[in-house]
């Protein structure tokens, strides 16, 4: 038993630590400030991708020299750990204790989409999606005030689903991602392109993240691969790394072809991927290896603006930057581009501020160029990478570009329709293409095809 | 002149000390910042929770981590009838009140058999059930998506959004937060309060002298049900959103922590414990990353020093208990 007296002494020093701690976390910088909370996962399984983000908006603000239109800026990080109420505390906290003018973030999917609603009731307070990829955030739940200067899953993937049946002849895929509200929007744009380009069927499984063992999806994909084409990847981080060990060591890839979705071949996972990733295919609105592409698929001034960033992230962190790391750079560029177009006065010109982010010019993206549309979403290129060894390095490389796509993608002409299909959910949309319209898209009750 | 004091003066003490706690908490959202507002709604309302935790953990012996599923159970009903069946205001809130008491009587059938070890165990694995329901039944739950707009309390006209209108919505939680503080004391100081409570010391012994243990259990089981729900409503409607993680480990685990941290066996522990933890996470997160090691090493030195929580521990500090008798508390 501890002395009575050494007891009293401990928890002393634990009530005087607590209230040093208090003010230290109220304390409010100099007036001039901006204060930019950036918040995404830094527990968790996708802990990375919070890593990545943050340090492309500190690399962002280092190349502005830590200054927006003469006004210091200060960075929070706040952890959201990929979790939809937490991310509405800490966002609430950010906007409360540390009175910060902006947001950058969050991550996960179901993350942008309890913000976007808890948005609708700070309409002068703009944030910016960084990596979640719901298309509701920007569509059926659009708020002016919300943007994204990222990516859906369906917009990136519709095009997949289009390349896998055109360019390789595949009809019938098989679909194992994690399951959770990122891969379904992921396999929602997929099933999308793949059934208005002539797709047969996606049958999808989906099992639990953070799984180490697939051998019981994999036996399952074994009795199943002599009717199916493909299997597509839809995992991501650690889980992706294991899935495709596994799916080698079953000799799967003697009896069916493999192809992934965006995360799948992300740039973090492929050293520990190896060799057998070369070939394989995906797509995104991202590709780490754009200065590889065939001559003529992109103008001197895409591959400049993309080496810059390039070159600048590697100098600072040594390693290549991936999709999120990006999309932090891009959220704060656009952001200072906005402040700057007001004259930094964003405390009395807010409306005006929200309209400068709407219309701010970003031609000159590392990623390529985009602009946003009327909805705040970034309109830009997609790519279908292929992965590559490029000076001894695997990279994706993209092999096709599909420009100036929308987060309607090949439904730009009929919005209304679109925004009239039910969201992306586990089971929609079904993965039986027969079960779905010509173009695609669901039909309505009474049996009609949306036109 | 120094006598001792009457008992009516010590009565006029208490009274006193009464006043100046209540016009603290009443005046609250007039001196206090609105981030310290929304702390305080935060803290009233997670109390609730871990108030029906320690009323089953103090009484019974009985460590329930199903009270998050109930947490959840009623913040889901709620979510699901006002905004998937688009049913009016009064009826979804009165049904998310009943369901998880009703959750509860089915579930205790099967759960009050056992007690200690195997009952923590049970309750976890309801707890799995409740979170696996509402990740993978998304035609239901909508998933991981999460049930994002919940509408707001519209009372007499009055509407009570916590955003717009954090006051009405501090009062609102608070009017609530002191009608079961009240009805939990009065709980725990009836006769079936200390029949449950001697449950735990010696079942077979209260069996012998003709109480019915089993149904006192499961009434209590009821009960703590009720109060964890009307927790999960006022802070799925705090917060506007409901979705599985937020009925799962996290939540369980700042239970846990705030129920230790204040002491199970003191009425005034779960207060105390939510409002310490609820503190050190705000104010650590931004000042390290690690701030979880930061609250893991006060956890530990609670646990190290003092078993009984911080109000089992200034219980039996000689200088609390000269306050205590000054104020000629028992």
């Amino acid at each position: 038993m501890m002395d009575r007296r050494w007891k009293i002494i401990f928890l002393c020093i634990m009530f005087v630590g607590l209230l040093v701690s208090l003010p230290a976390g109220v304390l409010a910088g100099a007036n001039d400030e901006i204060r930019i909370a950036v918040g995404g996962p830094h527990t968790g399984f996708a802990a990375e991708f919070g890593a990545e983000e943050f340090r492309g908006v500190e690399l962002a603000l280092q190349e502005l020299g830590g200054k927006i239109a003469g006004r210091p800026v200060k960075l929070m990080k706040t952890d959201t750990k990929c979790d939809a109420s937490e991310a509405v505390k800490k966002f609430r906290d950010s906007l409360l204790r540390d009175k910060v003018h902006a947001f950058i973030g969050p991550v996960c999917g179901s993350s942008g989409l309890s913000i976007v609603e808890w948005a609708k009731d700070y309409p002068d307070l703009p944030i910016l999606i960084a990596y979640s990829a719901p298309e509701d955030v920007t569509m059926r739940k659009r708020q002016y005030n919300v943007l994204r200067p990222g990516w859906t899953g369906t917009q990136d993937n519709y095009y997949l689903g289009k390349y896998v049946v055109q360019e390789k002849g595949w009809k019938k895929i098989i679909m194992i991602g994690q399951d959770y509200s990122f891969p379904w929007g992921q396999t929602h744009g997929f099933i999308r392109g793949f059934c208005a380009s002539g797709g047969k069927k996606v049958y999808k499984i989906y099992h639990p993240p953070n799984t180490e063992d697939y051998s019981s999806y994999l036996l399952k994909i074994r009795s199943m691969a002599k009717d199916y084409d493909a299997v597509a990847m839809n995992t991501a981080g650690s889980d992706a790394v294991a899935l495709f060990k596994q799916f080698f060591e079953f000799g799967l890839d003697k009896q069916i072809k493999l192809f992934g979705f965006t995360n799948a071949f992300d740039s973090t996972a492929l050293p520990t991927l190896g060799d057998k990733a070369i070939g394989m295919i995906s797509a995104m609105h991202y590709v780490e290896g754009l200065e590889y592409a065939k001559k003529g698929m992109f103008s001197k001034k895409v591959i400049d603006s993309w080496l810059r960033f390039k070159k600048a992230y590697m100098a600072e962190y040594g390693h290549v930057p991936s999709c999120p790391a990006e999309q932090g750079y891009v959220c704060l560029m656009l952001y200072a581009r906005a402040v700057e177009a007001v004259g930094g006065d964003i405390e009395n010109k807010k409306g005006e501020l929200l309209d400068a982010l709407h219309k701010a010019d970003m031609t000159d993206a590392p990623r390529g160029p985009f602009v946003l549309d009327d909805f705040g979403h970034a309109t830009q290129n997609v790519y279908i990478r292929e992965v590559q060894k490029h000076d001894g390095q695997l990279v994706n490389v993209p092999i096709k570009v599909y420009r100036d796509v929308t987060q309607f993608t090949e439904y730009v002409k009929m919005k209304e329709a679109y925004m009239r299909q039910p969201s992306a959910s586990r089971d929609y949309p079904p993965g039986d293409c027969s079960k779905l319209c010509a173009n695609g898209l669901g039909p309505y009750p009474d049996g009609k095809c949306p036109k | 002149m120094s006598s001792t004091p009457t008992k009516e003066n010590q009565g006029h003490r208490r009274k006193i000390l009464y006043l100046i706690v209540g016009l603290i908490i009443i005046s609250l959202p007039f001196w206090i910042s609105r981030f310290g507002l929304a702390l305080s709604t935060q803290i009233f309302f997670l109390t609730i929770l871990v108030m029906s935790f320690t009323f089953m953990a103090r009484h019974g012996g009985l460590v329930s981590l199903a009270q998050v599923s109930f947490f959840g159970i009623s913040g889901y009903t709620l979510g699901i009838l006002s905004v998937k069946a688009g049913i009016p205001f009064p009826y979804p809130y009165l049904l998310a009140i009943i369901a998880p008491p009703i959750t509860a009587a089915i579930f205790g059938l099967i759960a009050i058999r056992v007690s200690a070890i195997p009952f923590l165990m049970i309750t976890l694995a309801f707890g799995e059930i409740a979170y696996g329901t509402a990740r993978h039944w998304s035609s239901l739950t909508n998933g991981d998506n999460g049930i994002n707009n919940i509408p707001d309390i519209i009372l007499f006209g009055v509407s009570f959004i916590a955003a717009k209108e954090p006051i009405r919505f501090y009062y609102l939680v608070l009017i609530v937060f002191v009608i079961c503080f009240w009805l939990m004391n009065k709980i725990n100081h009836s006769s079936f309060g200390l029949a449950f409570l001697a449950t735990k010391q010696s079942s077979s012994r209260l069996e012998a002298l003709g109480y019915p243990v089993f149904m006192i259990k499961y009434f209590a089981f009821i009960i703590s049900a009720l109060f964890a729900g009307i927790s999960g409503i006022l802070g799925t409607t705090f917060e506007g959103t409901i979705n599985p993680d937020s009925i799962w480990f996290g939540t369980i685990m700042f239970m846990l922590i705030a129920a230790i941290l204040g002491g199970v066996n003191h009425p005034l522990g779960p207060l105390v414990g939510v409002t310490v933890s609820t503190i050190l996470e705000r104010y650590i997160e931004p000042l390290t990353d690690h701030y979880r090691i930061v609250v893991g090493i006060i956890f530990l030195c609670t646990i190290l020093l003092a078993r009984q929580g911080i109000m089992g521990f200034l219980e039996t500090r000689p200088i609390i208990q000269r306050v205590r008798r000054w104020f000629g508390f028992e």
